[in-house]
């Protein structure tokens, strides 16, 4: 599914990410790698296969585009370092030719060596490509109408309710007139429930597929 | 009663004769079950004592242990080094005050040189210390207390000449993971010492054989355990408080405040009375209609629940002992808790959910033996009347419900079991031994077994090089705990009760007033109103998991809290009484409830119909919010919510469908977004049929929302959450995970984890209740199906279609359901936004 936002092409990835077609772009939020580790070295047992399924999904963006350039927006990783660190720098080394970069979120503890031995650069608050700034921590205020802000933090996902009181919540895309929000793209992550207003576009994902939730029947004026 | 006479006077040891001069001396007489009690403790027997509150259980237990002390210690008088002998194991803290006070009384009266100590939770380290090193004779204690003495390293030294065990209010612990706690502990102490005396106190329950063999645990020879009941049988009556008409009550509701004015003079007449609701917020609020419209008793009013700070409690504890408050408005509790003599009326306030429970409640006033215990029951909403009349069936009729043990909770095992590891370590033949001895426990098997010790050492990990996990270590054969974090947190998150994530409320200036929910002041903004502990509170701010408040004016109307709570079923035995109630048989118009509901079922007749013992009422009916279907097997909340979940499965095996579905004690509701005939499906089908019940009830998908809300209990219990405590730094949060995302993950990756069976197993037991479903069902088969079509919801149906709380049910694949969903939802909102 794509959307055009200030003319340029992004197409959601049911994977839970984004990939931005002009600039040959992935987009990932909340990886929070390490979380489970972070669990298990304090005595609570959470199944550890569970970290496999991230790099699983990562490998089939990276397949299924032409992707030139990774961008995590923050929370790549939960706390302390630990192993799980050591597989996802395996993984990255796989793809030494793609670029990948980091805006840090408020998980982000990063070693001192971390840029050289990642191969990722690190940019602290937010980073500026074209028409978009990319945050972790989506914007309250902006410095003028013209700015776009794609950003993850707060996991978002959707309750949709309907006819004899029946609903489903599932994490979802959330797109607003001047920001953008991704959804987790951890394994191991929970949800927060946001609410929708009519000049917002809200795509949920379930199931390995995209359900765009629009309440205005015009066309969108994403970005406008 | 001759020979009792004659059994004093001939009294065989000198620790009878000593205790005998005292109670003369004192003016008392032993009743007779404190007698059977003397004998058996010093025959060596353990048992149960079966005794109401205020008929003097305490003595009853504890003058036989003097007697044997003095008994084995002619020169009983002289002091010596102290040693700790009996452990005195209380399942409130509130009560271990007026334990002790009457321990010290015996003790005194006879000179015998006994330190009777308490162990708490907020003792100082230094205090604790002191306490170990210079035991008194007496500990009281409750079983979280205890559990944590074991996390100590050399605890088995304080408990080396222990000789008895005393558990007090057994029958409210034996249903509950404490319960299991305690069972484990008392196993634990027979371990250390084989000859360990165990004595239990217990009201009436309909299980006390049970109730006994808990306590012993299995590996007991039978033959040197007893039961001794009291004969005191207390007189209560139950009169219900009626409205003029049936109309002043609302039809659906839980506050009972309509009925305010005629409660009122009630309380006017009376030197103290007790008004129990069934919630929290129903405190507050019952608080709060009261200050309003009765000024004149302001300071003579106070509330009391589990979210006030124990200091609040404290003093309204006493305040009710030294009778100067006129009315507390309280829940649960103060269920239990030290004798409050002033207090002459009870009052309830709803449903009372079982008979045992409304007995107990009834029992805090009238406390002079002989005397009768007389309790209103105010009702909530108009049907629940007929609640009155059940209950006075059930008084009269004395049926008492049982108090079912909790087996094979692997949770506090996992608990346990580290517990121990944190203290010193374990072994594992002698640990398995230990917790094989226990009821709880009797059936685990090796396979059980080795998983748990799994579970805690390896974290149920293959081999993976990148494992990390650390909990318990092996030490040659001992199992212990190396890591000082994983000590200290596990040491910080022992229990068996989950609270909801709370927030301290604290003034500004200090003092802490009690807890609220996180959710709910999550809606605060600075500034709002809130109203708690009676009082008025503007929120300010949120620092380090504490709500800071100031005082505001008594004008501005607060909102009120709501503390999440399970929510009772009504008891089958009360179920029973009320299907009986409703038939022709049991309709009786002289009884004053029914005299009143006799309009209400008039309309419930006009629009429906009254189902006769031997029918199972039906209605279906169309609103704007979908298809309606209302079924009525009057059999509690819980058998309901397991036979929606049941029927809504079956039907959906028939056509993908999606259900919404809601219940309350009477029965239970299918909504639905198209039409079921359902006339026809029941000609078809076996809807109610026992038949694959346990593999259909695993299969509908509800099953596992219900385990999943189990597991929160569970993860918490087994260590899988940490709850946090104030004070903690940000990363403390990095260690916080959801129990419904843990539950998923666990699921998916290790669907053999014992926890998340417990969890389903649990929602079977307790939640859907099985056995009773079965009971149900099968009485249903012999029952006439009355289908009626009202164009009307009936007075029946009601509260239950009101009811937002509700659970879902569907076949339709999820793709199919979001689309429609979101249209649906782009329909309505979309349409709402732009008017």
């Amino acid at each position: 599914m794509e959307l055009r936002i200030k003319n340029n092409t992004f197409v959601l990835l049911p994977q839970k990410a984004i990939y931005w077609k002009e600039a040959q772009l992935v987009l990932v939020s909340d990886l929070h790698i390490g979380k489970i580790s972070h669990f298990r070295k304090a005595g609570i047992p959470v199944p550890h296969h569970g970290s496999h399924d991230n790099f699983r999904r990562l490998d089939e963006i990276i397949e299924s585009t032409d992707t030139k350039h990774i961008l995590f927006v923050g929370d790549l990783f939960h706390s302390d370092v630990n192993r799980e660190w050591d597989q996802f720098c395996s993984w990255r080394k796989q793809y030494p030719a793609i670029k990948m970069d980091i805006v840090l979120g408020n998980h982000d503890y990063l070693p001192e060596d971390f840029c050289k031995n990642y191969q990722i650069d690190i940019y602290p608050t937010e980073l500026v490509i074209g028409p978009f700034t990319f945050a972790h921590h989506p914007r309250e205020e902006f410095i003028n109408e013209h700015e776009y802000v794609i950003s993850g933090h707060v996991h978002p996902v959707v309750s949709l309710s309907g006819m004899a009181r029946q609903h489903v919540t599932v994490p979802c895309f959330y797109f607003g007139t001047q920001q953008a929000i991704l959804p987790s793209f951890g394994y191991f992550t929970g949800g927060y429930a946001i609410d929708i207003e009519e000049t917002d576009t809200v795509i949920a994902v379930a199931a390995k597929k995209l359900y765009p939730v629009q309440l205005k029947t015009e066309t969108s004026r994403l970005g406008a | 009663m001759q020979h009792r006479t004659l059994d004093i006077i001939k009294v065989r040891s000198k620790g009878e004769k000593v205790i005998s001069d005292w109670i003369a001396a004192n003016g008392w007489q032993l009743a007779d079950f404190q007698r059977d009690t003397m004998a058996a403790y010093l025959a060596g027997k353990s048992g149960l004592l079966n005794a109401p509150t205020g008929s003097g259980k305490t003595y009853a237990l504890f003058l036989p242990i003097l007697a044997d002390f003095i008994n084995k210690n002619p020169d009983y008088q002289k002091p010596r080094k102290s040693k700790l002998r009996i452990l005195w194991i209380t399942p409130l803290r509130a009560l271990t005050k007026d334990i002790q006070r009457n321990l010290i009384n015996a003790c005194t009266g006879m000179n015998i040189p006994w330190k009777i100590g308490i162990r708490t939770g907020d003792m100082s380290a230094k205090e604790k210390n002191e306490q170990i090193k210079d035991a008194p004779e007496v500990l009281l204690i409750t079983p979280e207390s205890l559990h944590l003495f074991f996390a100590q390293k050399g605890h088995e030294d304080m408990f080396r000449h222990l000789e008895g065990i005393v558990v007090d209010e057994w029958h409210e612990l034996l249903s509950t993971k404490r319960g299991v706690a305690t069972e484990l502990g008392l196993a634990h102490m027979r371990t250390l010492n084989p000859n360990l005396l165990v004595w239990g106190v217990s009201a009436t329950i309909g299980n006390l054989e049970q109730a006994l063999q808990t306590l012993i645990g299995t590996q007991f020879d039978p033959e040197k355990a007893v039961i001794i009941r009291s004969t005191i049988i207390k007189k209560v009556e139950v009169e219900s408080i009626l409205p003029d008409h049936i109309e002043k009550l609302p039809w659906a509701g839980y506050l009972g405040i309509n009925l305010l004015d005629k409660v009122m003079p009630i309380i006017m007449k009376s030197k103290t009375t007790l008004l129990f609701t069934n919630t929290r917020s129903q405190t507050e609020i019952w608080f709060r209609f009261v200050s309003e419209n009765y000024p004149e008793l302001a300071g003579q009013v106070a509330l009391h629940h589990g979210s006030l700070d124990r200091d609040i409690r404290a003093w309204v504890e006493e305040n009710l002992h030294l009778g100067k408050l006129k009315l507390v408005i309280c829940t649960s509790s103060l269920d239990l808790g030290v004798d409050f003599r002033p207090v002459e009326t009870v009052i309830q306030v709803g449903s009372a959910k079982s008979i045992s429970r409304f007995l107990q409640r009834a029992g805090r006033s009238g406390h002079r033996p002989g005397a009768t215990s007389k309790i209103y029951f105010v009702p909530t909403h108009a049907i629940e009347l007929i609640e009155g009349v059940c209950l006075r069936d059930g008084v009269r009729q004395n049926k008492i419900e049982e108090r079912i043990p909790i087996i094979q909770a692997f949770d506090v095992l996992v608990q346990y079991m580290v517990t121990l590891a944190v203290g010193g370590g374990f072994k594992e033949d002698v640990l398995f031994q230990e917790i094989k001895s226990t009821y709880s426990y009797q059936y685990l098997n090796t396979e059980e077994w080795q998983w748990l010790l799994g579970f805690i050492t390896t974290g149920g990990a293959t081999l993976d090089a990148y494992d990390e996990f650390s909990r318990v270590d092996r030490e040659g054969d001992l199992y212990v705990v190396k890591n000082k974090r994983v000590a200290m947190r596990h040491r910080l998150s022992m229990g068996t009760i989950v609270s909801d994530a709370s927030l301290k409320v604290q003034y500004v200036s200090g003092k802490y007033i009690g807890t609220v929910e996180e959710s709910f002041i999550a809606r605060m903004n600075p500034g709002d109103v809130f109203s708690f502990a009676g009082m008025n509170l503007e929120f300010i701010r949120v620092r380090e998991m504490t709500a800071h408040v100031r005082k505001a004016s008594a004008k501005k109307k607060g909102i009120i809290p709501r503390w999440a709570g399970g929510r009772i079923p009504l008891s089958s035995q009360l179920s029973e009484f009320i299907r009986e109630r409703l038939s022709g048989s049991g309709y009786d118009i002289r009884e004053p409830e029914l005299a009143t509901l006799q309009p209400l079922f008039d309309l419930q007749r006009e629009r429906s119909d009254i189902p006769d013992k031997n029918q199972l009422l039906i209605e279906q009916c169309r609103t704007k919010e979908g298809y309606h279907i209302f079924i009525y097997p009057f059999e509690g909340r819980l058998v309901h919510e397991g036979m929606a979940a049941l029927i809504a499965y079956r039907v959906s095996k028939i056509r993908p469908i999606t259900f919404s579905m809601a219940m309350n004690d009477y029965g239970f509701e299918l909504l639905t977004d198209s039409e079921i005939l359902l006339e026809d499906l029941l000609q078809e089908h076996a809807l109610f049929s026992t038949e694959d019940l346990l593999l259909d009830i695993q299969r509908s998908v509800n099953s596992t929302e219900m385990a999943k809300r189990k597991f929160r209990e569970v993860a918490a219990i087994s260590g899988m959450i940490f709850q946090g405590y104030p004070g903690q730094g940000i990363k403390a949060r990095h260690l916080q995970a959801s129990s419904s995302l843990l539950f998923d993950v666990i699921s998916e990756h290790e669907p053999k984890n014992l926890l998340i069976r417990q969890a389903y197993q649990e929602a079977l037991d307790q939640q859907l209740e099985e056995r009773r479903l079965r009971m149900a069902l099968e009485r249903i088969r012999t029952q006439d199906v009355i289908i009626r079509y009202p164009t009307t919801p009936s007075p029946f149906a009601f509260p239950i279609m009101v009811d937002r709380l509700r659970e879902q049910l569907s076949s339709e694949k999820l793709e199919d359901r979001l689309t429609k969903l979101v249209r649906q939802f782009e329909q309505v909102n979309g349409a709402k936004d732009k008017k």
